[in-house]
């Protein structure tokens, strides 16, 4: 794929706009790059910053993150009053005026315009359009260059998309309404869709560059995939124990195992969580979950086990599954002739002991059973339920994080609309159950060599969740 | 590519502390040149072959791939550059670094050598004592095959009923098997005894590959349920060749001792009297060896049996020596088919048991995914560099005509205009942005908090050349001390529109203060600006940097 990529002629894209609108964010979401230089205050960004996005060291494509423009009445009068060579406008103006101190963010932002790059004009959507906007539209009309507006929606308070629209549609050959607050993989390559239409030239290019956009993202949900089904394997296998001696108070050593277990089972958690957000490129700011998250309650907590999960009925069901497989297992090696007596014996009790595992989920649904009356084990975790809570919080932390933009830097700025408020896996499919409960007996045995099916299987049902939550 | 390689424990054990060493270097930079690094494997391996019947091309399998990984892992982990693990410049040290697996591999080795040994030579030495015979008393028959023959049998059923046990539970599904006595065992050879020997031998090695010890023991002991499987097949074949080198000894110690010393054999049995009842079951037990080997030797006949046995009131005085010495040939031949060959033959069949086990090891887990996908995705990287254009960056102030440098003045300038109340105003405004309801908001605000009266409002568009003609004209009919001109906060202080400030001030309304009042949009909830707002902060510093007493900065407060 990325062969294909023409390595000399990238399509490049000069992000302009007036100041504090929001340019340095585009390009930040644009490029995944939370490191990209982002300001409250206007004007900030002083000389040009060109970020060139490359796939195994080739480039694909270019975006240039400009200063503000300050001067754009000045800049237009010149513009009108020039006369010349139309195309060589934008030379001539960086010719007359580069050593000019006036016009050096001017100089500064109409360079990669002047080189051939595309423009991307950002406005602010939550303040009204004014006359310093019309003149650097007019500016950028008169350049000649391929141009698409976006719209960044700031804040949800104003909205003056229409009055911006209307003004666009008579300087631009493509407008967006983008917010880099809560863009996500959607909207980003919503936005290279744009992209192409403004210059068929660049069609191909950057029809290559969404390619390029999409395997990386799928290869994102492979890994994470990889990283939830692995820490929940770890989680599910995970078990405490301590040697007892004549002296030892059983209850002290079992809450103290207790205590250990959960300390742990919450690390393999956030390690996972971790890797997710490096994943998926929010490496420089530690991430605020949403205030609604459901992540905020401890993954122990009887809020949690109360709205992760599955629903009682689900659970008996699904308990039915990991007992009646074992059942099944007993069945075909007796050539069916127990009549699927095992199946259903299997599940009668595989259906009680989760049910049980229900009524007792927030407590201390862990096992704690001595071994040769002088260790106590706690763990792994007998409760089904458990995988299913686990499921839960690592798909909400995923969506949590796929929702976050890279340009955004305020806490709790993320869309509400995005709220998980109920536990994703209440909405599995029968079969989709079926392959959990296998995932279930395989971890918490942890062989290497048997059920082999069920941990990839496994794997793949996560990487089909998070593609319907991507 | 299919896989054909041998997959040897000691590879899996050094995959496993390669990945580890790259899960735990999870800061940004470490993780970016892991992708990276991973991806350049790929990128230099031969990804296709021929398949088995040589015609067709065949693209390189997850398992290869991950093997051509742990190889050229381990030639860098060799040979590579001194950054690599522990990011010391150890590049002379290299040769003494030695990798879990093999550290592993080696004890193996050596725990194969000793179970050869200690069963070699207890065997050679028990039976060797148990043939002492001193002319008085020959050697009890019975008892030998009981401890060399019958009791290696006995073993080798119980080992195959645990294999039969282990299978029946793996068919039926009975999957845990955690709490087996051969896990115990298992876990307790391998998973103890092995890291702590492991260890210790570490105390005598040099101080640069203690690291990798400690790894391979710990790595051993923390992954046990994981590594179980994988450990069942080396204990029994280390149990086996104990068991097959004890009964090779016993069989050399007994040739050793019929070759240089005088053996005499016997039999004896209070519950069977029958010399025929006895020959019968010596030539069942002799059944795997009787059809290839000469009679005489495959087993004692009738005669040879009764003149054997032994009544000790009688005393052996009257058995004949040729009878006495007869025995011999069966014992050899029952140790050598009951003891030594089906070990031998279980060995192998352990060996290539363990083979198939490691050719079933799950390359699709989590953790070898993540390396697949690292290895065979393109690396997406984002680089940026900056390249000014302008010239005219540094030091420079970018607006013309600059009239005072001193933010000390300016600050006083604003302490003197304010003791001026009542005076005259002119209001500027932009007409698209300041209705007649805005502008009466203002003006009030205008007379009540700065005491200014307000005479004529005009509408103007912030550009000079634009403007201009309208300024002059109303410089020349309006006596106004003070020129207020309305300017939304959110707008940035921009270059441009602070030299229109300047222009006004410095061009026509030269002997007048020229106040700017800074406002929210009109229209919106309240025009009011806080005194905290971030916008009303940036005008302060930017109007401040004017550096004209003249030109002050206010907001429109409640």
């Amino acid at each position: 794929m990325t062969d294909l990529i023409d390595t000399g002629h990238i399509p490049e894209f000069a992000v302009l706009g007036h100041p504090n609108e929001g340019k340095s964010s585009v390009v930040s979401t644009l490029t995944e790059d939370d490191q990209i230089r982002v300001s409250q205050v206007p004007g900030e960004t002083r000389v040009s910053r060109t970020y060139t996005v490359k796939i195994d060291g080739k480039k694909i494509i270019r975006f240039v993150d400009t200063p503000g423009f300050q001067t754009p009445r000045q800049t237009l009068a010149w513009f009108r009053e020039y006369i010349g060579d139309q195309e060589k406008i934008l030379d001539q103006f960086i010719d007359t005026f580069q050593k000019d101190p006036f016009f050096a963010d001017e100089c500064e932002l109409l360079a990669p315009v002047a080189r051939g790059a595309g423009i991307i004009y950002v406005v602010n959507g939550s303040r009204p359009v004014r006359d310093d906007d019309i003149a650097e539209m007019e500016i950028l009309r008169l350049t000649g260059r391929p141009r698409m507006a976006i719209i960044n929606s700031k804040t949800r308070e104003k909205d003056y998309t229409r009055e911006w629209k209307q003004e666009f549609r008579k300087y631009f050959n493509s407008i967006r309404v983008f917010n880099s607050n809560t863009a996500n993989f959607k909207d980003r390559i919503g936005m290279l869709e744009s992209l192409k239409s403004i210059d068929q030239e660049w069609e191909d290019s950057i029809s290559k560059v969404i390619q390029a956009f999409t395997d990386e993202w799928q290869k994102r949900n492979q890994l994470a995939s990889a990283h939830i089904t692995h820490a929940l394997e770890k989680s599910l296998g995970f078990f405490v124990s301590e040697k007892l001696s004549d002296r030892s108070d059983q209850a002290r050593v079992r809450e103290k195992l207790n205590q250990s277990y959960q300390k742990s089972i919450r690390r393999i958690e956030k390690k996972m969580f971790g890797q997710i957000r490096s994943l998926f490129k929010h490496n420089l700011y530690e991430y605020p979950l949403p205030e609604y998250s459901m992540l905020h309650h401890d993954l122990f907590s009887k809020k949690t086990w109360e709205l992760l999960g599955l629903t009682k009925k689900q659970l008996a069901a699904a308990g039915a599954v990991v007992g009646g497989t074992m059942g099944v297992v007993i069945d075909t090696a007796a050539a069916g002739l127990t009549f699927g007596v095992f199946t259903a014996l299997g599940g009668v009790l595989g259906a009680g002991s989760a049910l049980m595992g229900g009524k007792k989920m927030a407590g201390k649904s862990r096992y704690g059973f001595t071994l040769g009356g002088d260790r106590l084990q706690v763990g792994p975790n007998e409760n089904l339920q458990f995988l299913y809570i686990l499921i839960d919080r690592a798909l909400i932390y995923y969506s949590h994080i796929i929702n976050r933009a890279h340009g955004c830097r305020d806490m709790g700025q993320g869309d509400k609309n995005t709220s998980q408020k109920m536990g994703i896996s209440t909405g599995f499919s029968r079969d989709q159950r079926n392959v959990c409960a296998r995932f279930f007996k395989s971890a918490r045995g942890r062989s290497i060599i048997r059920e082999k099916n069920a941990i990839p299987e496994f794997e793949l049902l996560v990487e089909s969740l998070l593609d319907k939550i991507g | 590519m299919g896989t054909n390689m041998a997959i040897q424990l000691k590879d899996i054990i050094d995959l496993d502390f390669l990945l580890d060493i790259d899960e735990n270097n999870q800061s940004k930079n470490n993780r970016e040149e892991i992708a990276a690094r991973d991806r350049d494997i790929f990128n230099h391996l031969d990804l296709t072959g021929i398949d088995q019947t040589g015609i067709n091309q065949i693209e390189m399998d997850d398992k290869s791939l991950i093997f051509s990984w742990l190889e050229y892992r381990k030639l860098v982990y060799f040979h590579g550059p001194g950054k690599e693990e522990s990011g010391k410049k150890e590049s002379n040290k290299k040769k003494s670094k030695r990798l879990p697996g093999t550290v592993f591999a080696s004890l193996y080795r050596c725990m194969v050598y000793v179970m050869l040994a200690a069963g070699g030579l207890s065997g050679m030495s028990m039976a060797y004592s148990f043939l002492a015979y001193h002319g008085t008393r020959p050697i009890n028959v019975g008892v030998f095959f009981m401890v060399f023959i019958l009791l290696p049998v006995l073993l080798l059923a119980l080992t195959l009923l645990v294999l039969l046990v282990r299978f029946i539970r793996k068919r039926t599904g009975m999957v845990n098997g955690h709490n087996s006595m051969v896990h115990i065992l298992i876990s307790f050879f391998f998973f103890r005894v092995l890291p702590s020997i492991i260890k210790k031998a570490g105390r005598f090695m040099e101080e640069k590959k203690i690291d990798n010890i400690e790894y391979a023991s710990s790595l051993i002991q923390t992954k046990s349920r994981e590594y179980k499987a994988l450990f069942f097949f080396p204990f029994f074949i280390m149990s086996s060749l104990f068991s097959a080198a004890f009964s090779a000894g016993a069989l050399a110690s007994v040739l050793f001792r019929v070759a240089v010393s005088d053996m005499a054999f016997g039999w004896q049995s209070t519950l069977m009297t029958s010399s025929a009842r006895l020959h019968g079951a010596i030539s069942m037990i002799s059944l795997p060896w009787s059809w290839f080997v000469p009679t005489s030797l495959a087993q004692p006949n009738l005669e040879q049996i009764e003149g054997s046995r032994i009544l000790l009131k009688e005393g052996i005085a009257s058995l004949a020596t040729t009878d006495l010495v007869s025995w011999w040939p069966f014992l050899c031949m029952g140790i050598l088919f009951y003891g030594v060959l089906p070990r031998v033959v279980l060995i192998m069949a352990f060996a290539m048991a363990q083979k198939k086990a490691l050719d079933q090891f799950d390359f699709e887990r989590p953790r070898f995914k993540r390396l697949v996908v690292r290895m065979r995705s393109p690396v997406m990287d984002v680089g940026f560099k900056e390249q000014p254009v302008s010239q005219a960056r540094q030091g420079k102030n970018p607006l013309p005509d600059p009239l005072l440098q001193d933010e000390a003045l300016a600050e006083k300038a604003l302490e003197k205009a304010a003791q001026f109340p009542g005076t005259r105003a002119l209001v500027l405004a932009s007409g698209s942005v300041y209705g007649d309801e805005a502008l009466g908001i203002v003006n009030q605000f205008i007379n009540h908090q700065l005491f200014f009266d307000v005479g004529l409002t005009s509408f103007i568009f912030f550009d000079y050349t634009q403007d201009k003609e309208t300024l002059v004209s109303l410089a020349a009919k309006d006596p106004a001390d003070h020129i207020i001109v309305l300017q939304e906060v959110w707008q940035p202080p921009i270059r441009g529109l602070l030299h229109y400030f300047v222009q006004l001030k410095t061009k026509v309304f030269i002997n007048k203060s020229l106040w700017i009042i800074l406002t929210q949009t009109p229209g919106e909830e309240s025009l009011a600006v806080d005194r905290e707002d971030m916008n009303f902060k940036v005008w302060k510093k930017a109007v401040r940097q004017l550096g004209n007493p003249d030109i002050m900065l206010e907001r429109l407060s409640k």
